[in-house]
């Protein structure tokens, strides 16, 4: 109890601390913005406005932010085990190729809660597929896995190319390179607007992965193999195999996030389907120290500049590599911040 | 010797460190003359790594002063180096992935290291010829065992020209028998080419013979200094080193022994043409026959790194026998995971605990459920609470000293991680507990503590294998010795019927190439 | 034929990954990684080309795109060393900021054309069999590899200051304990690898490919960072990498236009397949190699 209470107490000076640096960050874009010959401040005011200023704006937010907290709480778990996991991209990507092809494969043939378990299940399996690869490749030839699950994310994206330019190509769709669009049946019921049970999922899977990192027995054999594998090992932890679970759960979350992104927004794929959301989650996490529980925020912070940069893009004639600079910039600040020293 | 007639090199005036509210060193006054061995004696904790490290410039002092040659200076490391002063590491600095060469190299001041690498590698060649220090410029520092480390260590202070005065942190720590009589020997030589000599150490019976001036330190305050003139009496020294209290008890180890008896004693361990490999996958101790018997400690003697490390581990499991079969209470364990081994009951006791066990980030409590205490569990969770209280009514957990179980392990000294890892070990006694150096660098009042507890154990009924370095330790201890040397394990012998000269001699034998 | 025509493109393909795998070799030989190899190389690329649109003077373009790319590694510096940020956290940020700025500032010189370096024919040596046009009729970057090389390697083992940078990756407090300043050491190889890589993405946008698009450097930063570890930190093994992975970008463009019928993204797929296939073979049969403050950012990870 007394620990929640020390939490709360020191909640505002942290939460100030952390306004302070994105606040320069902030300022450090509109010095930017003017050197280009734009108003910053109409800028901002119009990315806020049409973003927390509309029921619509709000739940874009709430639609860009669910695969970030998916990803990154995913990231958090390997962490957790002391693997760095960048693969996020390629795992979202195999999840949303495999959960699109169980989506056309099942098309309106059964009811549609069953579909979307299905698709949702296709999803994970296409995700935790391609960490359980580098997982291997860690656990088995003792490969680096941020090296391994790097060069994955390029191969993920070629073979998703080829599916939407080949197989799965819409032969309806004048030769763009995507696929037929998923049967309305398997799309998620939304609750909100054009916000669907995607969010409620995503937050329900972050806290529970908290729970189980913090209060479990499993997730305190992670943390100690997290902290020193070697510690790990001489308590007769089996090293190699929670490491590989904690991947396959890493991957399954990333993929689970590519069949919300199929079945809850896109609706179909394409060779740009969720382009750099990998890298994006990875960083809410380690901006987050990898704790779940944060990463939910940092997670929604990215949506939320994801979401500002659309809005740049029309209102300002601004490129959407603007909103590139503005998100490198506020991590930046945050990274520059730190970790905050436990009191001792 | 201590030669009034000549200024000292180094002199401290009051020199005091605080950290916080805490002081490690007050008042500290020590005078370094030319040709002259002054050891600072003391307990673990008793302030002698501050006391080192500010004459070396690594802490600036809070109070006090450091003259050199009568001129007050602000020590930094380079200050130190230019001054001549030279320090010996207890814990080197040197970078295992580099060559000896390499690490003097990058230890010699700019100017000194401008030289042709020709003459540096013939200057090296000279010193360790000169003060029959072995060194090989060329191997890398990995691949040496800690005396060869020290060597190294000792040649690349000696190189820097300008040294004239050498520090020496617990130097013989990591020296067997036989090595520690050449160290000293290679002192006194140093004495008369006129170098000065700072000597810091716990180990009073080792100095004893060669110091000129002897200082207590304990508390962090210099309780006393005494020099040869004055004669030493090692008794008084010991009793001003630990206070009076604990230099009076005195164990009884003979009477631990006879609790065992051979005859009735269940066989724990058999190991049957067991043959070791080291991360090489070569072969370091081949053709192993030992059986342990409950309530028995057999003591393993060896110069560190001889195969010591891989044979604990392959024990337990955390490495691959080459060959052979392992039995334990009768049942073949030689392909059992660790896991399983920990539940029939043996324990380990790291070498390098913080290496092999701490978890940064995680308290005590958090640290003896790992292969320790039981973890109590409600619903899908882990009971802290009840695992609290447990360890807060342990006898153990407090005769260990073990501090207060919230603390993050991670941020306690080295001795206390070592205490707390042996009450771990402990608490469920084990049937065999694998002990590896588990009094190296306690001082003597907690050496005491550690080997009651292991013999209550062997009361108890475990088997205990000790790896130690420390003859006296291995003699008081063991119902029976061996010894690990030349890839094979020697023995056993009773140590009643042997002698630490025999044994230190067999320590030497598998060391041919030197 | 074919085969002269695969190792010239290796070769021109390879050589930015090449100078990219040296100078992140000096950064992780200091104890950092940098996956922001990437926005160091891109901005290279474009200052370059910026240059050498408005000066016409490719010479003049390469020094400005070492400034930059070394300002680009100074941030990277700056927070992973001073801050103590999270060395890969802080890389992929740079990584994002580098694509975001080129793709910003470029955005008007996608259309703009350069002349810049042309290939130099090396007499007689050019004459040579099968590699000498291969090798000796290049542009003046890769001749500069060529340099670049053999001479960091005389750097990190030969010289003194190579010792302190090595041990500045090894154990910083050794390097301190004997009066050097591993921080500045570090400084010195995260700036010099940033230098190297943007000149490698310069030799990409104004040597080989004479054009500029949004994203061009295509993963070879982080290509790079992978070829590093497969040359065992070694730069006189970085080439190997280096033209491999380049001999199989230019393969599947041969085979692109032969007009074979694989689909271009399984040929695509090639170059990672094979570093993936490399990593593999340099792990199983490792000796520890890895700087050992290096080592510690990975193990740090919570």
């Amino acid at each position: 109890m007394s620990k929640l209470k020390e939490y709360l107490k020191t909640l505002p000076r942290r939460l100030g601390k952390t306004a302070a640096v994105v606040g320069a960050a902030v300022v450090l874009f509109a010095v930017f913005l003017l050197c280009q010959g734009v108003n910053p401040l109409s800028v901002y005011a119009n990315m806020i406005a049409s973003t927390l200023g509309t029921s619509y704006g709000i739940g874009q937010v709430l639609i860009k932010s669910t695969p970030f907290i998916l990803i990154a709480v995913g990231t958090c778990v390997s962490a957790k085990a002391g693997l760095v996991n960048v693969g996020g991209e390629g795992q979202f990507a195999m999840g949303a190729l495999f959960s699109v092809t169980a989506a056309l494969f099942i098309g309106d043939s059964m009811p549609s809660f069953f579909g979307i378990v299905l698709m949702m299940l296709a999803g994970m399996i296409g995700g935790a597929f391609w960490s359980g690869l580098a997982g291997v490749f860690k656990v088995k030839a003792n490969m680096n896995e941020t090296l391994t699950t790097l060069i994955m994310n390029y191969i993920a994206y070629q073979i998703v190319s080829y599916f939407v330019f080949n197989q799965l190509k819409d032969p309806d769709s004048f030769n763009w390179p995507q696929t037929s669009e998923i049967s309305e049946s398997l799309q998620l019921p939304r609750i909100w607007g054009k916000v669907t049970i995607g969010i409620v999922i995503a937050l329900l899977a972050a806290v529970l992965i908290w729970l189980m990192i913090s209060k479990s027995k499993w997730g305190y054999s992670l943390r100690v193999i997290g902290g020193n594998a070697n510690a790990a090992l001489h308590a007769g932890i089996n090293v190699q195999k929670v490491q590989m679970i904690a991947m396959l759960i890493s991957g399954a979350l990333a993929g689970f996030a590519g069949a919300i992104e199929i079945s809850g927004v896109e609706e179909r794929l394409r060779q740009t389907t969720g382009v750099n959301y990998g890298y994006l989650g990875f960083l809410a996490a380690w901006m987050a120290w990898n704790n779940p529980a944060t990463a939910i925020f940092t997670a929604v912070v990215i949506g939320f500049l994801s979401v500002a940069g659309n809005v740049l893009e029309i209102s300002s004639a601004l490129p959407s590599s603007a909103i590139q600079i503005l998100m490198a910039l506020v991590l930046l600040a945050i990274l520059w911040k730190g970790k905050e020293k436990k009191s001792a | 010797m201590s030669g009034s007639a000549t200024a000292p090199i180094l002199e401290t005036r009051d020199l005091t460190k605080k950290f916080g509210n805490f002081t490690a060193n007050s008042g500290i006054n020590l005078k370094l003359y030319r040709s002259s061995i002054h050891a600072v004696c003391g307990e673990n904790g008793a302030g002698k790594s501050t006391m080192m490290k500010m004459l070396y410039g690594i802490y600036t002092p809070t109070g006090g002063e450091i003259l050199i040659d009568g001129t007050s200076t602000k020590m930094t490391p380079q200050k130190a180096i230019q001054s001549g002063i030279g320090m010996v590491f207890q814990d080197f600095r040197l970078i295992p992935a580099f060559t000896a060469f390499e690490n003097i190299l990058m230890a010699l001041p700019k100017d000194e290291a401008r030289g042709r690498r020709k003459d540096i590698r013939k200057k090296i060649i000279e010193i360790s010829q000169r003060y029959n220090i072995p060194v090989d410029p060329d191997q890398y520092v990995w691949e040496m065992d800690l005396g060869q480390r020290q060597r190294v260590e000792i040649v690349k202070v000696l190189m820097m020209s300008k040294t004239r005065l050498l520090i020496f942190d617990e130097p013989t720590s990591v020296l067997t028998y036989n090595e520690v009589k050449a160290f000293i020997e290679m002192l006194r030589k140093l004495r008369s080419d006129g170098y000065s000599i700072v000597l810091i150490t716990h180990k009073l019976h080792e100095v004893i013979s060669c110091a000129d001036v002897i200082s207590v330190l304990r508390h962090g305050v210099i309780t006393d200094t005494v020099t040869k003139e004055q004669g030493f009496d090692k008794n008084t020294l010991i009793a001003k080193m630990m206070g009076e209290d604990v230099a009076d008890r005195v164990m009884n180890y003979a009477e631990a022994k006879r609790s065992f008896d051979p005859e009735k004693a269940k066989d724990v361990l058999v190991l049957k043409d067991y043959c070791i490999s080291d991360d090489h996958n070569r072969c370091v101790i081949k053709d192993i026959n030992l059986t342990i018997k409950e309530g028995e400690i057999l003591g393993v003697a060896g110069i560190s790194g001889r195969g010591q490390k891989e044979f604990v581990e392959t024990l337990f499991g955390l490495r691959a026998p080459q060959s052979g079969t392992l039995e334990l209470e009768g049942a073949d364990y030689t392909h059992k995971g660790i896991h399983s081994r920990i539940d029939a009951g043996v324990a380990l006791i790291s070498e390098d605990p913080k290496r092999d066990n701490v978890v940064p980030g995680m308290s005590i409590y958090e640290h003896m459920v790992l292969a320790g205490a039981p973890i109590k569990t409600k619903g899908l969770g882990i009971d802290w609470s009840i695992i609290k209280t447990e360890l807060d009514k342990s006898t153990l957990v407090h005769t260990l000293g073990v501090p207060n179980i919230n603390r993050e392990l991670e941020t306690l000294s080295g001795g206390n991680i070592q205490r707390t890892m042996l009450a771990r070990a402990i608490l469920k006694t084990p049937k065999l507990l694998l002990a590896s150096y588990p009094s190296r660098g306690l001082d003597i009042g907690t050496v005491e503590i550690v080997h009651q507890t292991l013999l209550e154990l062997k009361k108890k009924g475990g088997a205990i294998i000790l790896i130690s370095e420390d003859l006296d330790e291995l003699f008081n201890m063991s119902d029976r010795l061996c010894v690990i040397a030349d890839n094979k394990v020697y023995g056993e012998f009773i140590p009643e019927q042997t002698t630490s000269l025999k044994i230190g001699e067999l320590m030497l034998g598998g060391h041919k190439d030197e | 034929m074919i085969i002269e025509s695969l190792l010239t493109g290796a070769v021109q393909s390879g050589t930015s990954v090449l100078l990219t795998v040296c100078g992140e070799t000096v950064t992780e030989r200091v104890g950092v990684i940098n996956l922001g190899t990437e926005g160091c190389m891109a901005v290279g690329a474009l200052s370059a080309y910026i240059v050498c649109a408005n000066t016409g003077s490719p010479w003049f373009a390469v020094p400005v795109a070492c400034i930059m790319g070394g300002l680009m590694a100074l941030i990277h510096a700056y927070f992973v060393i001073s801050r103590k940020a999270n060395q890969l956290a802080t890389g992929l940020t740079l990584m994002f900021l580098g694509l975001g700025l080129t793709a910003f500032f470029g955005r008007n010189y996608v259309s703009v054309s350069v002349t810049g370096f042309t290939r130099v024919k090396i007499p007689l040596l050019s004459d040579i069999p099968i590699i000498g046009d291969a090798i000796f009729n290049q542009d003046p970057i890769t001749y500069l590899s060529y340099l670049i090389c053999p001479l960091l390697c005389i750097l990190i083992y030969k010289t003194r200051f190579g010792l302190i940078l090595r041990g500045a990756g090894e154990d910083e407090n050794v390097v301190f304990a004997y009066g050097h300043d591993p921080i500045k050491m570090r400084y010195i190889g995260v700036i010099m690898g940033g230098m190297l890589s943007a000149l490698g993405g310069a030799q990409l946008s104004i040597a080989y490919t004479h054009t500029w698009i949004e994203g061009m450097t295509g993963s070879r930063g982080v290509i790079g960072v992978a070829l590093v570890c497969i040359a065992a930190w070694n730069p006189a093994k970085a080439f190997i990498g280096a033209y491999i992975f380049g001999a199989a970008q230019a393969l599947q463009m041969m085979l692109q236009q032969q007009g074979l019928e694989i689909s271009s993204f399984l040929l695509m797929m090639i170059p990672y397949v094979l570093v993936l296939i490399a990593l593999f073979i340099t792990s199983i049969r490792r000796r520890q190699t890895m700087p050992a403050e290096l080592k510690k950012v990975f193990e740090s990870v919570t």
